[in-house]
């Protein structure tokens, strides 16, 4: 489904990935760990096309074709979505209008009122959302679990093959952290298909989403790859063995 | 609603609640009242909103040229003024006068600038606690000039007032866009707030709309109607007319 190729990465001159290599096959779930500011967010942003990032060298191909040279919306139509850790307050743009463009959007044709209602109800009932946040202003007043609830939401309508999680748990309870996760596990069951990408540096989240892959990254590049396991150990032991190795291999 | 016709020989109007002579407009009951400038270039008209009512007006205009030199007088009421103008060229001016204890104004602007706009409004504090609330949203467009001069004034005795001020430019390319917020204040107790902001929309709320598979023109349009109508609070009418215009700009 995803394949991330030999990608450098800079921001402001600055490296933020290097030679990063990863390889996401269909239906899998993978999780991305590292400790604060070594480049996980930066990941997230750049498959989805932040062009804030400069790709200096490597490729991203998704489902066999290169979407480096696209733009943002072209590759959101193409499946992939990025729930993000800070969605962003849009005064005076309704939830409903937002929701229903994007729809359109995806669809390649303007959805109409009913259709619509009938779909972000199911939506909203099955996020135990309150149904007013649909006509207020887009995140806008939201508590921390209203707008993750409402990434969800958008997940759950625009139905993509490739779901981007950075920092899922962050601003949630355990009650939100449960429900949303609960909601994406059952997407997944709906379309086995679906892969997941996880970008974390806390494990709890996995107890909802079991992975298929751990990788670690420490300075903008993967250093351990393993199995559900590895993210348990890390929760014992924390990154600290991975500074060590990373400056031997990569400390400049 | 109640609609007031403002052309160059006369004014018209369908309702009972105001009373017209010359170039004053008198609201004699609470209420919201439709204010439209057709045929006209040089507008002078002065608003009465006096003896406790409230009024809310929905003013607009879409012509190619205009002045301006409007007065709005509060004297025992509260007025709400929403106001949209889609102009090639305006140069205006407005004096607002709160002149009773506890008078109230909420003067709600917002217009898609294309050439070159001034504007300058004088908000006089003429009496105890009253409360005036300024707030100015508009989009320049490239090429475009944009100016606004806001003065409000407070005297030594008119305590426990109330002075907003907040004005907004978002610019697209090239514009001279400028904003002059002054405060004359001559009491010590009052409230007072002012903020001004010219700029772009932030990358990141382009970056998040697009990354719902919006393109980059939905989601800028998205963005400038929700800037707009976070404003004014347009009826059906307005609201129709100010998509049609954002439409026309962001096809």
């Amino acid at each position: 489904m995803l394949s991330i190729k030999n990608l450098d990465v800079s921001v402001d001159k600055k490296q933020v990935l290097n030679n990063f290599d990863l390889d996401i096959d269909d239906g899998s779930i993978h999780v991305i760990m590292g400790p604060n500011g070594v480049g996980k967010s930066t990941l997230s942003r750049v498959i989805m096309g932040d062009n804030h990032y400069v790709i200096n060298n490597g490729d991203i191909i998704f489902n066999d074709e290169s979407i480096k040279d696209m733009t943002t919306d072209e590759r959101s139509r193409k499946g992939i979505f990025l729930v993000m850790q800070y969605p962003m307050e849009i005064d005076g743009v309704s939830n409903q209008d937002f929701l229903r463009t994007a729809m359109s959007s995806h669809m390649g044709k303007k959805v109409g009122l009913y259709d619509f209602i009938l779909k972000c109800e199911n939506a909203i009932e099955e996020l135990k959302m309150d149904k007013s946040l649909i006509h207020r202003s887009l995140n806008v007043g939201f508590s921390g679990g209203e707008k993750k609830k409402n990434e969800v939401l958008q997940l759950k309508l625009l139905k993509p093959s490739l779901i981007i999680l950075d920092e899922l748990d962050s601003g949630l309870d355990v009650d939100s952290v449960r429900i949303v996760a609960e909601n994406i596990v059952s997407y997944k069951k709906e379309n086995p298909n679906t892969s997941i990408l996880i970008i974390t540096h806390l494990p709890k989240l996995l107890e909802y989403l079991e992975p298929d892959y751990v990788h670690v990254i420490i300075n903008g590049c993967i250093c351990e790859t393993g199995g559900y396991e590895l993210a348990k150990l890390i929760e014992k032991n924390g990154y600290n063995q991975y500074f060590d190795k990373s400056n031997i291999i990569d400390r400049k | 609603m109640n609609k007031i016709f403002v052309r160059r020989d006369k004014i018209i109007s369908n309702s009972d609640n105001i009373e017209i002579i010359e170039n004053k407009i008198r609201f004699l009951n609470n209420g919201k009242y439709l204010v439209e400038y057709s045929d006209i270039d040089d507008i002078n008209l002065e608003y009465y909103v006096s003896n406790e009512i409230s009024v809310t007006l929905f003013e607009s205009c879409f012509l190619e040229n205009i002045k301006v030199n409007n007065k709005y007088v509060i004297n025992n009421g509260n007025l709400v003024v929403n106001k949209f103008y889609n102009v090639n060229n305006v140069l205006e001016k407005i004096d607002i006068d709160l002149c009773h204890d506890n008078d109230k104004l909420d003067y709600k602007f917002s217009n898609i600038c294309k050439n070159n706009e001034e504007y300058l409004i004088n908000i006089n504090h003429m009496a105890k606690s009253t409360n005036s609330n300024i707030c100015n949203k508009s989009i320049a467009l490239d090429g475009s000039k944009l100016n606004f001069v806001i003065n409000s004034n407070v005297g030594r005795e008119y305590e426990k007032s109330i002075l907003n001020q907040n004005t907004r430019i978002v610019t697209f390319g090239n514009s001279d866009s400028k904003i002059s917020p002054n405060m004359y204040i001559d009491c010590d107790d009052i409230e007072a707030r002012h903020g001004s902001v010219i700029g772009t929309f932030k990358d990141d709320l382009v970056f998040y709309l697009m990354s719902r598979g919006i393109s980059y023109k939905d989601s800028v349009k998205l963005l400038v109607k929700g800037y707009l109508f976070s404003n004014i609070n347009a009826d059906n009418d307005l609201r129709e007319k100010i998509l049609n215009v954002i439409d026309m700009y962001w096809r």
